[in-house]
């Protein structure tokens, strides 16, 4: 079955690196996550979460958590800003 | 609304680690922190009971909680054991009720009288224990003037059809004596055949025999015979009017109001309340069945109030009018009359009342050939 995410990883050879955390933001309406390890911070305006080895920060308005699993989130409103740290 | 979920509201603080916690064991949906404190979630409805004490558990406190969906609603109406009860409680009674005849139809005539023959001494309403060949012998040896009956049982209902006899019209009244339909006396006899038992001069009364059906031999035996005679009659007739010079007449002024109940095996269920405020008033009554089953036979009867006044009325006695009145009534009571012979009329006069009392004398003929 083709997997976006396996042929990618094919693709580039840093395979050590790539399986930490994907992330999909949808026109700045809808950002998904996979793996991560943890929420840090949950507000309407910044949403922090872990992953193996760093942090992200999601800023932007009116957000929620669409869904939240142990190793996914969907985040909906509007996306301004994604940074890893 | 067709995924069904338990919405939650909580307030608390380290939320981010009490979310962390919960989505190893479950997914969450629309998380939406509104305020440092509050925030709101849903689960699906099966955890519903595990994320509440996990709340609890995690020292935080629950605003509001509430399910929707459609698995929800359907739990939610069969877990209510009243309406459980009722439906399996009038299924029941529907299926049991299902067994018995419910209602009687007749075709044809004497429908009145069978129906309620049958009402009276049908001998079970269980279908199953029926049997239409007995119930139509019992209709044949009730009812001697039937030619043909047929009982079945069609549904609930149990159709019965019958046909009355058809005698043929030379034996219906062949032998019935001339019967006389007026008091009078009689002028003139003419018989063709059968036994006169009036004479010319008798004066006779309303449902005397004229012409008997029968004629005796020279051997004193009695040989029944169709009677045939033209017989003449002198009738008197009475017919009389009333006036009044004073009258109290009650009449309906316009005003009407309307009480509408429902009753349930006669005591009352809903009323609207309306009661009439009229010092006199006449009232119309009717009912009327509100559903056609009987599981549950509400009644609708409907009170039309009617507001009246009384007022005297005075009238002036025109004399030419009520004779005329009175001749009218009194020819009513002859028709067919051939020639009236005498007509006289009487005034009584007692207070405010006038009475014309008219007498009319007429010769009417008692054909029958």
């Amino acid at each position: 079955m083709f997997n976006f995410f396996s042929e990618l990883k094919k693709v580039v050879k840093k395979e050590k690196f790539v399986d930490r955390y994907n992330i999909v933001n949808m026109s700045g309406k809808i950002l998904y996550v996979e793996g991560h390890t943890g929420i840090c911070k949950l507000s309407q305006n910044q949403i922090a979460f872990k992953f193996k080895g760093g942090m992200i920060i999601v800023e932007g308005e009116e957000m929620s958590l669409a869904e939240l699993s142990e190793t996914t989130i969907k985040i909906v409103g509007k996306i301004k800003r994604v940074e890893a740290l | 609304m067709i995924k069904s979920f338990h919405h939650f509201k909580i307030k608390g603080v380290n939320q981010e680690r009490f979310f962390n916690n919960l989505s190893k064991k479950c997914h969450i949906y629309d998380v939406n922190r509104q305020d440092k404190t509050l925030c709101s979630f849903k689960v699906e409805w099966r955890y519903a009971k595990f994320i509440k004490a996990e709340i609890i558990k995690a020292n935080l406190t629950i605003l509001e909680e509430r399910s929707s969906g459609i698995v929800f609603f359907l739990l939610k109406i069969f877990g209510a054991y009243g309406v459980l009860f009722a439906l399996i409680f009038c299924s029941a009674f529907y299926v049991f009720q299902l067994r018995f005849i419910e209602r009687i139809e007749v075709w044809g005539d004497f429908n009145i009288e069978i129906q309620q023959f049958l009402e009276d001494n049908l001998p079970t309403k269980n279908k199953n224990k029926l049997n239409c060949d007995e119930i139509e012998k019992m209709i044949n040896d009730e009812f001697n003037d039937l030619s043909f009956v047929s009982v079945a049982v069609v549904g609930q209902t149990l159709v019965v059809n019958v046909k009355s006899s058809i005698i043929p019209s030379e034996m219906v009244d062949e032998y019935a004596p001339i019967v006389s339909q007026y008091d009078g006396i009689v002028r003139e006899i003419n018989l063709i055949q059968g036994t006169l038992a009036v004479e010319v001069g008798d004066i006779i009364q309303k449902g005397q025999i004229l012409v008997e059906g029968y004629v005796k031999n020279s051997e004193g035996e009695i040989l029944n015979i169709q009677p045939k005679a033209e017989i003449t009659l002198d009738v008197w007739a009475e017919g009389e009017s009333e006036h009044y010079s004073k009258m109290m007449v009650t009449s309906r002024t316009g005003k009407v109001c309307t009480n509408t109940s429902v009753l349930l095996f006669g005591h009352e269920f809903y009323s609207n309340g309306v009661e009439p405020e009229y010092e006199k008033y006449e009232q119309e009554i009717k009912s009327d069945f509100l559903t056609k089953n009987n599981i549950l036979p509400f009644t609708i009867v409907t009170t039309k109030y009617y507001e009246t006044e009384t007022k005297l009325v005075e009238s002036e006695l025109d004399m030419q009018r009520q004779i005329e009145l009175a001749r009218e009534n009194c020819l009513q009571n002859i028709a067919n009359y051939e020639i009236i012979k005498e007509e006289n009329y009487r005034v009584v006069s007692e207070g405010n009342k006038t009475t014309i009392k008219y007498v009319i004398t007429a010769s009417i003929k008692v054909v029958n050939l």
